[in-house]
């Protein structure tokens, strides 16, 4: 049992099991303790300029009118007689959370109301991208990759071109950028030192203790003059061993009453906070959150839906409280799609357009529900059938990387010949 | 709603359908727990022996050291799930087309021993859709783990290898997640009577069969889709995902018709009287009998399910079907950015031979274009099969390997969203400590129920002859100069045993050469 003496915190409430991984490191040489365990470097709250950037997506296409109900709208519960959440002011125990006067949270992300009356909570409605597919993966393609209309024609991924843009945040930092999952996410696609992780705690090498080293030293030599991408792929992995190691993230304790869901979401958004807090550089986590595709049966208030934006409430709820003395985090969750404005034959909703972001800090003019509001009568839908944008999804990120991540040039970002931001007040 | 009930069954330490996780829904990867379960011993036994078997194939014929050309030396690698010395003595012996139409002509190939084995083993491969469900319904992990060994065992050890890998393909194509709803029972059908079916045949036929199979028309929610009131999720992903390739060549119209047209068109549930449970169904009065309009054609009323058989062959013989499945082809076989005067050329082949698989193949792999194949990453799938083979490995339990693939991000059938596993380099070359845990943990001595080859565990001749053999064997005297410097260093280490050598293989699975094919 180690504490970290400088900064008190008892975060960590033992050293590494894995404290014996890479001692050689001369990356990680700095941070070792006189006692030659490897120990984790705690500083104290750093509110520096720049924040980190967390960058949650909600896929298979979330009903952005369950997760942010338009109580107000006759139409909204024309269209969906049998999936609608109730207004706040009815007697149905399922009823909406009033956020303002014409919006409110569904029971389930009852959660989402503490960071949102902290005023750290933003809300956008009717955002989404411009393109009119219905195919989740040309949507996801299209916000990955930061394209809004024009042939998706860019490979690498928004977030993965700022980090390339901007300096890193630690001059010394190994890992920039994770993404939590097997594969890379594709908008951190180009980002420099950035590795898809799947489990932070457990991101060590395997075999015979007495072997390790050596053959981590002769796997990491094969990999040093081989092409691209897998000669990066493995220094990064290499170092981000050494570097992990150091981390006790099973021992980690989150602090300011957290409390994280008990599932695959609830851990990654833990482990993320672990990472922030260790302070080693990292300046961008992706994580995902799936099951959103509810063509059939999709329990606004009592199933499958309900359930799932529960999980991400809390989820957020708890980072909030995690990080709450930490000022430099932004959280942005989007999603690919929302869904048709009325409900379909089987109590689900089939693949609509504008939808709903998120977007969670201490920088953020939180506190309410930001839109520009298009109705949802018929002749103001989208193609007849959905929710019209009045917000590129694009203006949102802009804003968070021009006045929160140190990127001063939108156009390296989103290069689209035609796109020029719209500046909606995200940030304070 | 339509979970399974689920009761623990003794006899299996597998976790009952509660504790699987969720099902059905298009996105949340899963968690399976700390450890796949283990098979009982008695399955075993039967594996053990099966894996022996396989075992011995390399040795078999093979030449000490194959002198290869490069191209031919690609062929074995596109079209295997691993080269072992066996396949690049083979080719060696009768040349690069003879080769290739040998394995294009799998029929011929016996696998009657392996599948024997198989189905003695594993008895649900061969049950009808009605006997799993009667059988397994209150323990539905069973034919999920029988069919991940049967997956496993056959890509390794069938002499069938490239139709092995268009199995893969196929499986990836029409995916099918194993753990969403009814799934566990439906979709090793799927895998027997579509896709392994079909393989080789015509796409066509292969389409239609995926569209009349219970476990798609469950997975993409068909079986909600009824006059009135419409569900999309098939129409639209047949087209997007199956056929015409994304937004290409059919309007947001044309979903919803086709939406109408596949009213109806659903299975036999086990909680329905008439027919055989787990089979295709049609039921006419959810259909959608009011005349449709798709793909700027006619649709008159009532026609039933004819309407969707006229859809299947309109689809099947699209021009922008073959256009896009001759560039999937192309991008598992040849590599990653097929140009399109090589999409043409399958493409006519698609048009000339009627979706002809075997055609298709044989037009996409011809040498001349295989001179100019870049190398792609192997999936993690291809990186255990291949590292199986090229060591002549016996697998007492097949659960490691499967454990190694939930790991490394590729259980067999368990890719959520409809487009299946992407065959991507850039998806897959990040995570890779994975693949080095894999080997490390396969080589591990006395902790994994892998056993290599005698002749290449052997410490005979010193550290030079070892290095030779693991050269051979994996990278058909092909291992790269540092690599082999590398390894060098390693085995100069410490002593020779057969502890070091087995890391020494461990090692040379994690090079990177070994990562590509």
């Amino acid at each position: 049992m180690s504490r970290d003496e400088k900064c008190g915190c008892n975060e960590y409430n033992s050293i590494s099991r894995r404290n014996f991984v890479g001692l050689g490191s001369a990356a990680f040489a700095t941070a070792l303790s006189p006692s030659w365990l490897p120990r984790v470097v705690l500083a104290s709250a750093d509110n520096s300029a720049r924040d980190v950037i967390v960058s949650i997506f909600l896929r298979g296409g979330i009903d952005g009118l369950t997760a942010c109900v338009p109580f107000n709208e006759r139409p909204y519960y024309d269209l969906r007689p049998n999936i609608a959440v109730a207004p706040p002011d009815s007697g149905d125990p399922n009823r909406a959370i009033a956020l303002d006067d014409n919006f409110g949270l569904p029971p389930s992300m009852a959660p989402l109301t503490t960071p949102f009356n902290d005023k750290d909570l933003l809300v956008v409605h009717a955002t989404g991208l411009e393109n009119p597919t219905r195919s989740h993966f040309e949507a996801m393609r299209f916000m990955e990759v930061g394209q809004g209309n024009a042939p998706a024609t860019l490979f690498t991924g928004w977030l993965g071109r700022h980090l390339a843009a901007t300096a890193p945040s630690k001059a010394s930092a190994v890992l920039r950028a994770v993404g939590m999952g097997y594969g890379l996410q594709r908008h951190l696609v180009g980002g420099p030192r950035a590795l898809p992780i799947q489990d932070l705690s457990t991101f060590g090498f395997d075999g015979d203790f007495h072997t390790v080293n050596g053959r981590q030293k002769a796997i990491e030599a094969m990999y040093a003059a081989f092409p691209d991408p897998l000669s990066t792929a493995a220094r990064n992995t290499t170092q981000t061993i050494d570097l992990l190691a150091s981390i006790d993230f099973d021992g980690y304790r989150p602090t300011g009453g957290a409390n994280y869901p008990e599932d695959e979401f609830g851990y990654a958004m833990r482990s993320t906070a672990a990472l922030i807090k260790a302070d080693i550089g990292v300046e961008a986590v992706s994580i995902d959150l799936g099951g959103w595709d509810t063509h059939d049966n999709q329990g606004s208030v009592d199933g499958w839906m309900s359930s799932l934006m529960g999980t991400f409430a809390m989820g957020m709820n708890a980072l909030h409280r995690d990080l709450s003395k930490r000022k430099n985090v932004i959280v942005v969750a989007m999603s690919e799609f929302g869904r048709n404005a009325f409900e379909n034959g089987s109590a689900g909703t089939d693949h609509g357009h504008a939808s709903v972001m998120f977007v969670m800090g201490k920088n953020v003019a939180g506190g309410r529900v930001m839109t520009d509001w298009p109705g949802l009568e018929p002749e103001q839908l989208f193609e007849d059938q959905d929710l019209a944008i009045t917000t590129d999804y694009r203006d949102i990120l802009t804003e968070i990387l021009t006045k929160r991540a140190g990127n001063p040039d939108f156009s390296t970002i989103f290069p689209e010949v035609g796109y020029t931001p719209t500046e909606h007040g995200v940030i304070v | 709603m339509r979970q399974m009930q689920a009761s623990p069954s003794p006899g299996f330490s597998g976790p009952s359908m509660e504790e699987l996780p969720r099902p059905r829904r298009s996105f949340p990867r899963l968690s399976l727990g700390p450890t796949v379960p283990r098979l009982p011993a008695s399955v075993r036994r039967e594996l053990e022996t099966l894996s022996a078997l396989g075992a011995a194939t390399p040795e078999r014929g093979a030449m000490d050291f194959a002198k290869l050309a490069d191209v031919d030396r690609t062929l074995v690698q596109r079209i295997t799930l691993g080269g072992t010395r066996a396949n690049y003595a083979r080719i060696e012996q009768i040349g690069y087309t003879r080769y290739l139409e040998e394995q294009l002509d799998f029929e011929k190939l016996d696998n009657s021993e392996l599948e024997d084995s198989l189905a003695e083993a594993l008895p649900t491969l061969t049950m009808s859709p009605d006997a799993l469900f009667r059988n397994f319904e209150s323990n539905p992990f069973v034919p999920v783990f029988e069919l991940w060994a049967a997956t496993l065992f056959r890509a390794i050890y069938s002499p069938r290898q490239l139709f092995e890998r268009v199995v893969e393909l196929w499986s990836d194509h029409f995916n099918i997640d194993i753990f969403a709803d009814f799934q566990p029972l439906l979709k090793p059908v799927d895998d027997r009577d579509v896709i392994r079916a079909n393989a080789m045949r015509r796409f066509p036929d292969l389409l239609t069969a995926s569209a009349h199979s219970p476990s798609m028309l469950v997975y993409l929610t068909n079986d909600s889709n009824v006059r009135g009131f419409a569900n999309e999720n098939y129409a639209r992903e047949i087209m997007e995902l199956h056929t015409l390739g994304a937004d290409n060549g059919y309007t947001e119209k044309d979903v919803k018709e086709l939406a109408r047209i596949f009213t109806g068109w659903t299975w036999v549930t086990p909680y329905r009287e008439a027919g055989e449970v787990g089979t295709f169904a049609f039921y006419g009065e959810r259909h959608d009998r009011a005349r449709k309009r798709f793909l700027n054609r006619d649709f008159p009323s009532g026609k039933g399910v004819s309407e969707g058989e006229r859809v299947l062959k309109i689809l099947g013989d699209h021009d922008n079907t073959a256009d896009f499945i001759a560039r999937k082809i192309l991008i598992r076989f040849w590599g990653y950015e097929p140009d399109q005067a090589l999409v043409n050329r399958v493409k006519n082949t698609y048009k000339r031979a009627g979706g002809s698989v075997r055609a298709m193949l044989r037009t996409a792999l011809e040498k001349q274009s295989l001179r100019s194949a870049m190398p792609k990453i192997k999936r993690p799938f291809h990186l255990v099969t291949s590292a199986m083979r090229a060591t002549g490995a016996s697998i007492g339990d097949p659960s490691f390997l499967i454990d190694s693939l939930r790991n490394a991000g590729q259980l067999p059938f368990n890719w959520e969203p409809p487009d299946g596993y992407p065959d991507d380099e850039a998806y897959w070359s990040g995570f890779i400590l994975p693949r080095w845990n894999f080997a490390a943990n396969a080589m591990q001595p006395g902790r994994s129920p892998v056993e290599v080859a005698p002749a290449l565990a052997s410490t005979k001749g010193g550290k030079s002859a070892v290095l030779n053999r693991i050269n051979r064997f994996l990278f058909d005297g092909q291992m790269s100069s540092s690599s082999k410097t590398e390894l060098r260093a390693f085995l100069n280490k410490g002593r020779l045993n057969p502890k070091r050598v087995r890391e020494a293989i461990g090692i040379a699975i994690s090079a990177p050469e070994f990562q590509q094919y």
